[in-house]
């Protein structure tokens, strides 16, 4: 029940936070994801890219190839 | 009385050329379709009868003049109305986006087909903004599935899917930022691409996510996918992520030959070992593979190392890249948005910045570990969906961003991937599988399809309610195999 109530205040505040003061209904229908969606983001943070930075969205249209692999397109 | 509809592009611009058939009654027999089942399948928003008529006269008068612009000559289309029109509004089935967006100008992806002597019919029905769910309480037609009225014909792509299978439309554009192409046409038994990232211009297009969003060819075969392809492709300096790389020749890819030596990699880790993913999707997806393998492909077990993670990174990118988009109507105007696009959207509250960009270092990291698995196979070969079409009634986008998916990947890492059919369901729904490509490896994606689709004939199948009034061939290829069928009698 405590982990329950701290997920909906958790979710309400970032609801808040983003502009959102909604509902009782509707807050109780999106937060229902809230620990399901902070567990996807935190296993992400879990990885350990290395030195990759952020993709480059421009770079993804302009390379033929994937890192790391010498231009030879098919 | 208006000719029957050829199942195929191909087979309509054959008969075009072979003056067996105009475009004036090929686009007429479109239209009286539409007159007749539209009404219970919800495919288009905006019909544009007197422009398609005027342009399928145009088509048959270059025609006479001996004027063959492209193959697409002639040929009745449709486009997602997120994509701008210069005929008709772009609404993005929504009260929220403005009636004027797209200035009453065409995108260029619209633009390259008139030029090409296309035939726009109308504007297909969408989900809200290209990510929402529609409820039933929308001002806008109600997308079905063709073969089945109770389930969905998933989204956000729907209607140009709806019109693609129902023989609504020849062929169309659709949208892809975690799906949106692929999902519905499995969902609907036909062919769609989306491309890599770039390589269709988005400029003139509503954005749903600034670094996933793509434009591609749906149509029943990868055949026709590819003479779209060959028309939309190409750079756009008004799109600052069009690719400069110059456009493939994707028709003449596609039929460049067989799969003999094509490696395909067959993930079996998180794509096929999923408890939710359903066994009859599984069959269909393994029968492919031997189906392909048949054809001289050779078949390896691979690992797709961070799938899950990858498919996740494209969750957090999506809904925070459509948050930052809509943040401001969401505020002050969170009722006009449909009930579930808005719970969808608000749902980006929950990450952080640091996620987000997480979220990007995830998708660089994936693409290098792909370097890897592309290293030993040239295509994969995966799943399209966990299941068939899903009852309306529990269709569920929220659930969605929590279970294993299976587009979401090949989106994050900008890769080409086409959804192919390959079969029914016990319950006559529609299965399909998803061949996935290198960067900038369309012809080699459309050509596994091909040569899958020279072999069997799920994608020539009609739903029975439009059957009525369209050519019937079971396969266009003397040596098709007798195709396994979940249940005898479907398509």
């Amino acid at each position: 029940m405590d982990d329950t109530n701290a997920d909906a205040d958790a979710a309400v505040r970032a609801l808040r936070a983003a502009g959102l003061w909604l509902s009782c209904a509707e807050i109780g229908r999106i937060g229902a994801r809230y620990r399901d969606l902070r567990a996807k983001a935190d296993a992400l943070s879990a990885l350990d890219p290395r030195d990759d930075p952020p993709v480059d969205a421009a770079s993804l249209a302009a390379t033929p190839v994937l890192p790391g692999e010498e231009e030879d397109p098919r | 009385m208006t000719p029957a509809l050829p199942l195929t592009i191909e087979d309509a611009a054959a008969a075009l050329r072979a003056g067996a058939v105009t475009s004036t009654a090929l686009t007429r027999t479109v239209l009286d379709r539409i007159a007749r089942l539209d009404g219970g399948l919800g495919a288009y928003v905006t019909v544009c009868e007197a422009g398609a008529l005027a342009a399928a006269a145009e088509a048959d008068a270059d025609f006479a003049r001996g004027l063959d612009r492209s193959p697409l000559q002639g040929i009745p289309l449709v486009v997602k109305d997120v994509i701008a029109t210069r005929d008709a509004p772009t609404r993005a089935n929504s009260e929220v986006l403005d009636p004027g967006w797209g200035a009453g100008a065409d995108a260029p992806v619209v633009a390259r087909l008139r030029a090409a002597g296309g035939v726009l019919v109308g504007k297909s029905t969408t989900n809200e903004f290209a990510c929402g769910l529609p409820d039933g309480t929308e001002r806008f037609p109600f997308p079905r599935n063709p073969w089945n009225p109770e389930h969905t014909p998933m989204g956000s792509s729907s209607g140009t899917a709806i019109a693609v299978s129902a023989g609504l439309a020849l062929g169309g554009l659709g949208t892809d930022t975690g799906g949106s192409v692929r999902g519905p046409a499995g969902a609907n038994g036909h062919t769609g691409l989306k491309v890599t990232f770039g390589r269709v211009p988005k400029n003139g297009v509503v954005p749903c996510a600034f670094s996933l969003d793509t434009v591609g060819p749906m149509a029943r075969s990868a055949f026709d996918c590819a003479l779209i392809l060959d028309v939309v492709a190409g750079h756009d300096p008004g799109d600052r992520h069009s690719s400069p790389l110059p456009a493939g020749r994707y028709a003449e890819g596609t039929r460049g030959g067989g799969v003999e030596g094509l490696r395909i990699g067959v993930p079996t880790r998180y794509f096929l070992d999923s408890p939710l993913l359903d066994g009859e999707v599984r069959g269909g997806v393994l029968r492919a593979a031997g189906e392909l393998a048949r054809a001289g492909a050779t078949l390896t077990d691979v690992v797709v190392p961070h799938a899950r993670e990858a498919n996740d990174a494209n969750n957090v990118t999506f809904l925070s890249e459509a948050f930052a988009y809509h943040r401001k109507n969401l505020v002050d105007r969170w009722d006009e948005y449909g009930r579930a696009t808005r719970e969808l959207l608000a749902r980006a509250a929950f990450f952080t910045g640091a996620d987000y960009v997480q979220a990007q270092r995830v998708r660089a990291l994936f693409r290098r570990r792909l370097a890897e698995v592309f290293a030993r196979v040239d295509v994969l070969l995966t799943p399209v969906s966990l299941t068939a079409a899903a009852p309306i009634a529990s269709a569920d986008m929220a659930a969605a961003l929590t279970r294993p998916g299976f587009h979401g990947p090949w989106n994050a890492a900008g890769l080409p991937a086409a959804a192919v059919p390959c079969g029914f369901t016990s319950a006559g729904l529609p299965l399909s599988f998803q061949v996935v490509g290198r960067p900038f490896g369309e012809s080699t994606v459309l050509r596994v399809a091909d040569v899958y689709q020279r072999h069997t004939d799920w994608h020539l199948r009609v739903p029975p309610t439009a059957r009525d009034g369209i050519h019937r061939r079971v396969a266009h290829q003397g040596d098709a195999r007798a195709s396994h069928t979940a249940r005898e009698g479907a398509g």
